[in-house]
């Protein structure tokens, strides 16, 4: 009873102690509510109740920065011999101390987060967004994540506090814990980057990223990356993430723990507390960051990579970081060029590193044979009026003779030439369940043999976001030609003609469509549920669409030069290149205002949003016309962006802006 | 009673206690004097249960240090006190009562009293030796069986020092307290001490190697 009385009194007295903290929390907190509960506009698609759930990006970030602070000031009284000479003498054990201090920075975070996710389900359910029993899950996920991520965070930034002996070094071995990771993941993707050209990326680096960088992992258990709409929000694809995180928050609490029971009180004079850190720190500083250098030296090799580069870089990097770390260890400059032992061992370790990491990067670049894969996928990269190349390479699935068609034109065509030539981003899915990416340069003359694998259905779906519609059920469809845009007034039926027609339209498209027409107009497919629009062009030759449209009273075909333009600004930009950045200015502008000349300069001109896949169909980079037109109604004029083809055809206008560009240069 | 048994202790490459063993019987004042840096603050340190040691234990009243209930009875005054800014005396009285449930206020008054000071005053403006005098007051009022005290006569002047060596006389003979008493104030040690220990590089001398060593320090100062 008389231990009970006491530990309680200490935990009121560690609360006392850290009362600015509270009040910080309740501010950030406070202030958050405040802002959210009275956001003036909602967004479309976003409901007052997402703010309960665990992807609340505000939330999100305020539990970083206060798992910081409750880091730091938690056990801050080791950083002065004074404070800890006082609570090390009063009547507790070091674990009643650890606990006391622990379950204080729980609740300081706890209390008033849970009261705001409370609070904002009663304002939820009383404006009608949402009910109790839709919502209590969502936000009973949203407490268990947050608070777990921001245990997690405390964790980190205590042991850095543990470790380190002033709060300079607490900070930056924080940083460490907190970005390491991250660090290494990258420095391995650069390395593989830099010496194997058909590497993209490894989905084993990308989960071991996911799993092992806190503020990613973090995220991914609260799903930040995707729309964090509390209705949307399932626990199911965010549970091994939720459980990795509560494992970590488990094992950094023991091991906190038990280095605080063992933590000397005493200042040692070094700038960590314990000796073995000091080696954990060198190496986890030393050998990524010399690995980046090597990366970075192969720069200066003129073709590919060189591996006489990459050991003067292994040898002048770890030169450089042995002498940093020594004077950041020691804070004493003069230590540049001790222990020159500890020198040669680090040398040695980073050549045998690299050449593991090196010979990896060799086997698994190699590219598989056809009886291996199961399935793959292509991103085109000149064509970029689709989904993103990672989207592309998630979503497509060619299989089958459409999959041999793909391998066999990529093994056919891939070249080590980065000029002249395009590339492609490739994802094999292998019979052994493990997927493989693979940046390659396809030679600039396969482009014909490409339109095979571009016109089939398989490949569209993954590249055009239209084609993977289930259906058109919570979807408006808005059509646009960059002068005018509408959302049109259909009922299901006709919504899905219109789109049965432009699928038809979209499949039918070719290579050869892409390099010899500019879209003349989009279809926007808006979600009236969330933030899921999807977007496609119309080209001149989609006449099924076109008809379709017209016949809902669109006047699809009309172009730039079917509008009344009262002027044109025709603004050239002059790019000088200097020897480490390149600037672009205004070099001459022209004022057209002469009818004649408009009506022949405007067949000529495009809409500037519509100016996509700019690597099979080139357009002039550096001429920019600004048009005035009046719209249909033809009572105000209004402007559009435009540019021009970079071949300029019979169009004399367009001809004598190239000749005078050429004059000029 | 305080056995310290085979106490060594290294910072680094430094050997601050080597071996040492002594025993304080209670209610005693003992007074451990040793030049700067022989290991005094160490070995208190070490007794209070806030450093360990590298091999040797400490026992008070038969429990090995730092059990929580030997600690219980242990009240420890470094040479430089923490308190938390705007303190005030009876803020640090109220501090300690939390954790010394036997903290006797009426006593605490009643010293500050004694010693002049008023317990509402912020003893940031108060200077060392009175910030002393109430960290002692504190020392005596939580009713510990031991009192630890590091350099407790800095910054007090003849009278308070007289006046403490009273109240600490007291306070072993009222309540039965143990005082342990670390200093390199010989004379002042002397007044007080019911017991002496001279700790030198670390080790506790004998009578024999006292001895010899005040001989070498008078030749010295001849």
């Amino acid at each position: 009873m008389k231990s009970l009385k006491m530990f309680k009194n200490l935990l009121i007295e560690d609360l006392k102690s850290r009362l600015w903290v509270v009040f910080l929390v309740w501010y950030i907190l406070g202030m958050l509510c405040l802002l959210l509960a009275t956001k003036a506009s909602i967004p479309p698609g976003e409901p007052r109740s997402l703010y309960v759930g665990p992807g609340n990006t505000s939330f999100f970030y305020a539990s970083l920065l206060i798992g910081f602070v409750c880091g730091a000031a938690g056990f801050s009284y080791l950083l002065s011999d004074k404070k800890a000479d006082l609570l090390f003498s009063l009547p507790f054990s070091r674990s009643q101390l650890f606990s006391a201090s622990y379950l204080n920075s729980f609740f300081i975070f706890a209390v008033p987060y849970i009261f705001c996710k409370i609070l904002f389900l009663r304002i939820s359910v009383s404006m009608g967004y949402t009910k109790y029993s839709e919502a209590a899950a969502g936000m009973g996920w949203g407490c268990i994540i947050v608070i777990l991520g921001y245990l997690f965070i405390l964790n980190l930034v205590i042991l850095a506090v543990l470790l380190a002996q002033n709060w300079g070094y607490a900070l930056g071995i924080a940083l460490l814990l907190l970005f390491f990771p991250r660090f290494v993941i990258y420095v391995i993707n650069q390395v593989l980057n830099t010496f194997f050209l058909s590497y993209y990326k490894s989905e084993i680096l990308t989960k071991l990223l996911e799993h092992l960088d806190p503020i990613m992992l973090y995220r991914k258990a609260a799903g930040l990356e995707e729309y964090a709409d509390l209705f949307n929000w399932s626990v199911k694809p965010h549970l091994s993430y939720i459980l990795v995180l509560a494992i970590y928050t488990i094992i950094f609490s023991i091991v906190n723990y038990l280095i605080f029971c063992s933590h000397p009180v005493e200042r040692n004079g070094r700038m960590l507390t314990f000796k073995i850190s000091e080696h954990i720190l060198r190496y986890f500083c030393i050998v990524p960051a010399v690995i980046w250098i090597v990366c970075k030296l192969q720069a200066l090799a003129l073709h590919g990579s060189s591996i006489v580069l990459a050991a003067i870089g292994i040898l002048f990097g770890t030169l450089v970081m042995h002498g940093m770390i020594n004077i950041i260890l020691s804070f004493n400059a003069k230590r540049i060029a001790a222990e020159r032992i500890k020198l040669l061992i680090e040398i040695f370790c980073i050549s045998v590193l690299f050449c593991a990491l090196w010979g990896t990067g060799r086997v698994k670049t190699k590219m598989p044979e056809l009886q291996e894969i199961d399935s793959m996928a292509i991103a085109f990269l000149p064509i970029d009026s689709g989904n993103d190349a990672d989207t592309v390479l998630e979503q497509m699935q060619l299989e089958g003779a459409c999959m041999e068609r793909a391998f066999n034109w990529v093994k056919g065509n891939r070249t080590d030439e980065v000029s002249d030539s395009y590339e492609v981003l490739i994802k094999y899915e292998k019979k052994n369940g493990i997927s493989q990416y693979r940046r390659y340069y396809i030679d600039g003359t396969a482009i014909n043999d490409f339109n095979n694998i571009y016109q089939s259905e398989m490949y569209k779906k993954g590249v055009y976001p239209v084609l993977m519609l289930d259906s058109l059920h919570n979807y408006d469809i808005e059509w646009s030609n960059g002068m005018e845009s509408y959302v049109l007034d259909l009922n299901e039926q006709e919504k899905q003609t219109l789109w049965n027609a432009y699928k038809e339209d979209l499949i039918r498209l070719s290579i050869q469509d892409i390099k010899n027409m500019v879209p003349i107009g989009r279809l926007t497919f808006k979600s009236t549920k969330g933030r899921d629009d999807r977007t496609g062009y119309i080209y001149a030759n989609f006449t099924g669409t076109i008809n379709q449209l017209e016949s809902y009273g669109i006047e699809a075909e009309k172009s730039i030069s079917d509008y009344q333009i009262i002027k044109v600004i025709a603004e050239h930009y002059k790019v000088t290149y200097e020897l480490l950045y390149s600037c672009k200015a205004i070099d001459w502008q022209n004022v057209i205002t002469d009818k004649e000349a408009i009506e022949e300069l405007a067949p000529g001109i495009f809409c500037e949003e519509f100016c996509v896949d700019n690597e099979l169909n080139e357009k002039n980079k550096l001429l920019h016309l600004i048009v005035y037109y009046r719209d249909s109604a033809g009572r105000t004029f209004r402007t559009v962006n435009c540019r021009t083809g970079a071949d300029p055809g019979d169009n004399e206008i367009l001809k004598k802006f190239m000749y005078r560009q050429k004059a000029d240069n | 009673m305080l056995d310290i048994i085979n106490i060594t202790k290294k910072y680094e490459n430094i050997v601050a206690l080597n071996d040492v063993t002594f025993c304080i019987p209670d209610k005693n004042i003992y007074g451990l004097i040793g030049e700067n840096g022989a290991g005094k603050s160490t070995l208190l340190r070490l007794a209070a249960g806030i450093s360990k040691a590298d091999s040797g234990e400490i026992k008070i009243d038969g429990k090995i240090m730092p059990s929580v209930s030997a600690k219980r009875n242990i009240f420890y005054m470094p040479d430089n006190q923490y308190y938390p800014r705007y303190s005030t005396p009876l803020s640090i009285a109220c501090f300690y009562k939390r954790f010394y449930l036997d903290f006797d206020m009426d006593e605490f008054r009643y010293i500050l009293n004694t010693f002049e000071l008023d317990e509402n005053k912020v003893i940031d403006n108060f200077s060392k030796g009175m910030k002393k005098q109430v960290f002692i007051a504190a020392g005596i009022c939580a009713c510990t069986k031991y009192m630890f005290c590091d350099e407790i006569f800095d910054g007090l002047d003849p009278v308070v020092r007289k006046l403490v060596n009273q109240l600490l006389r007291d306070a072993m003979e009222g309540r039965n307290m143990t005082i342990v008493m670390v200093s390199h104030h010989l004379e002042e040690l002397e007044k007080i001490s019911t017991m002496k220990g001279f700790l030198h590089r670390g080790k506790i001398l004998n009578k024999k190697e006292r001895a010899d060593l005040y001989a070498d320090h008078s030749e010295e100062v001849k």
